[in-house]
């Protein structure tokens, strides 16, 4: 009896065709109707927040372009109701426009700064040194980095008319502390993560960390300086 | 002008949310083909992505066969795992194309050698044809093979060496029918 031999090459050439049969079969049988529950779709919702969150820590040593702010603005993701809450302080104002999973600052100047003006963030926590710095028109990431691995990011923003910033709002709870005449706003996440907000009168400033507790952001803007 | 910094791989995220929006009724289906409940299922898919997220490195085209074959595995392996911790006295592997059958209904539109070939592989057990479609048609190598479907390399080798004669043996069989010498079994296909 005759036998054929099946080699690599034999099967390297039909089991791609094999494959795609079998998975067009299947994709047919695929119930596209089919409604997901709301626990689902919310820990998908974490899955992918968290996802944005682990890169934050993820440092392989290769050069990064930019740092990281807050969120998570998907397409998926749309606003279910909105309401909007006005703010007049300093040079510029901003409206808080709250969608369904997040938040968004909307800024409107009227004289705009021209030049950027780079503060120096003096007080920097223990453990911690430069990995990145980036200084890009109108924005200033900084990006400080201990030996475990642990990130704080440091953005300061100089803010023009109609720029937004975007901010999770499932966050578990928030506190404000008076800084300057300035209110420091923190935000407190799952995970330990933090986000904390601090406007002055040109510029927005923005913390990221999973590793700092108050008092130490709360030294970080207290030292916030200009050059 | 919207304002938003991500680090390092935008573009893996804005993948990973596609894959999400393409593949989820995907991987549901396959899951639930396995599990046989909703809320089981769900959790399989939940579980799936979150070892798909570690992975992102390994998906490059979202629309590909490679990814579509990927994705179906990871989910395949992960409802598997549940259905076993649900049924502890389930002691056979379970495959869910045996569940389904859904190798049935597959058929190949002409008779000639080359469908007679398809059928063959079409229709190995799974077992042999799982570890026949990540090796030569996803190309990956038996370790990464062997992390997926969580067997040793030792059994990947294994079933690629049996997967072959047996398939060598079928092509045989069919060559002798079709010679006529074992009596006809018709066409194979329609």
């Amino acid at each position: 009896m005759e036998k054929r031999e099946v080699t690599d090459l034999f099967l390297y050439k039909y089991m791609k065709i094999v494959d795609e049969t079998i998975i067009n079969t299947i994709e047919n049988q695929v119930d596209q109707e089919y409604i997901f529950s709301k626990g689902f779709e919310e820990k998908m919702k974490k899955v992918i927040r968290e996802e944005e969150r682990m890169r934050l820590n993820v440092l392989k040593g290769i050069a990064r372009k930019v740092a990281v702010l807050l969120i998570a603005l998907l397409g998926a993701f749309m606003a279910v109701t909105m309401s909007v809450e006005a703010y007049r302080d300093k040079f510029f104002s901003h409206i808080k426009n709250i969608f369904e999973d997040s938040f968004v600052n909307v800024y409107f100047v009227e004289n705009e700064v021209e030049v950027f003006e780079e503060y120096d963030w003096e007080y920097i926590p223990e453990g911690y040194s430069l990995f990145e710095n980036n200084l890009n028109g109108n924005t200033s990431i900084k990006i400080y980095r201990n030996n475990n691995g642990n990130l704080i990011v440091m953005n300061q923003q100089l803010i023009s008319d109609q720029s937004q910033i975007y901010f999770d709002s499932e966050y578990i709870k928030e506190e404000n502390i008076l800084i300057n005449e300035n209110m420091l706003t923190i935000y407190f996440y799952e995970n330990l993560y933090k986000c904390a907000y601090y406007e002055d009168e040109n510029y927005v400033f923005i913390l990221n960390s999973d590793t700092l507790n108050i008092k130490e952001i709360e030294m970080v803007f207290l030292n916030l300086k200009k050059k | 002008m919207i304002y938003l910094m991500l680090i390092d791989s935008s573009e893996e995220k804005r993948k990973f949310v596609l894959l999400y929006e393409k593949y989820q009724y995907l991987m549901m289906k396959i899951a639930k083909d396995v599990l046989r409940d909703n809320y089981l299922a769900e959790d399989a898919v939940h579980e799936s992505f979150i070892k798909v997220a570690k992975n992102m490195k390994k998906i490059n085209d979202v629309d590909s066969i490679k990814t579509k074959r990927y994705l179906i595995t990871i989910t395949k392996n992960t409802a598997i795992d549940m259905y076993r911790v649900q049924d502890k006295q389930m002691k056979r592997e379970v495959y869910v194309d045996e569940i389904e059958g859904i190798s049935d209904g597959i058929v190949y539109n002409e008779a000639n050698i080359e469908n007679e070939v398809l059928h063959v592989l079409t229709n190995l057990p799974v077992k042999y044809r799982d570890v026949f479609l990540l090796k030569y048609s996803n190309h990956l190598s038996n370790s990464e093979i062997s992390n997926l479907l969580g067997i040793s390399e030792g059994t990947i080798r294994q079933r690629i060496a049996r997967g072959k004669k047996m398939v060598e043996e079928e092509l045989a069989k069919m060559k002798e029918s079709d010679d006529g010498k074992t009596g006809s079994n018709g066409p194979l296909f329609i």
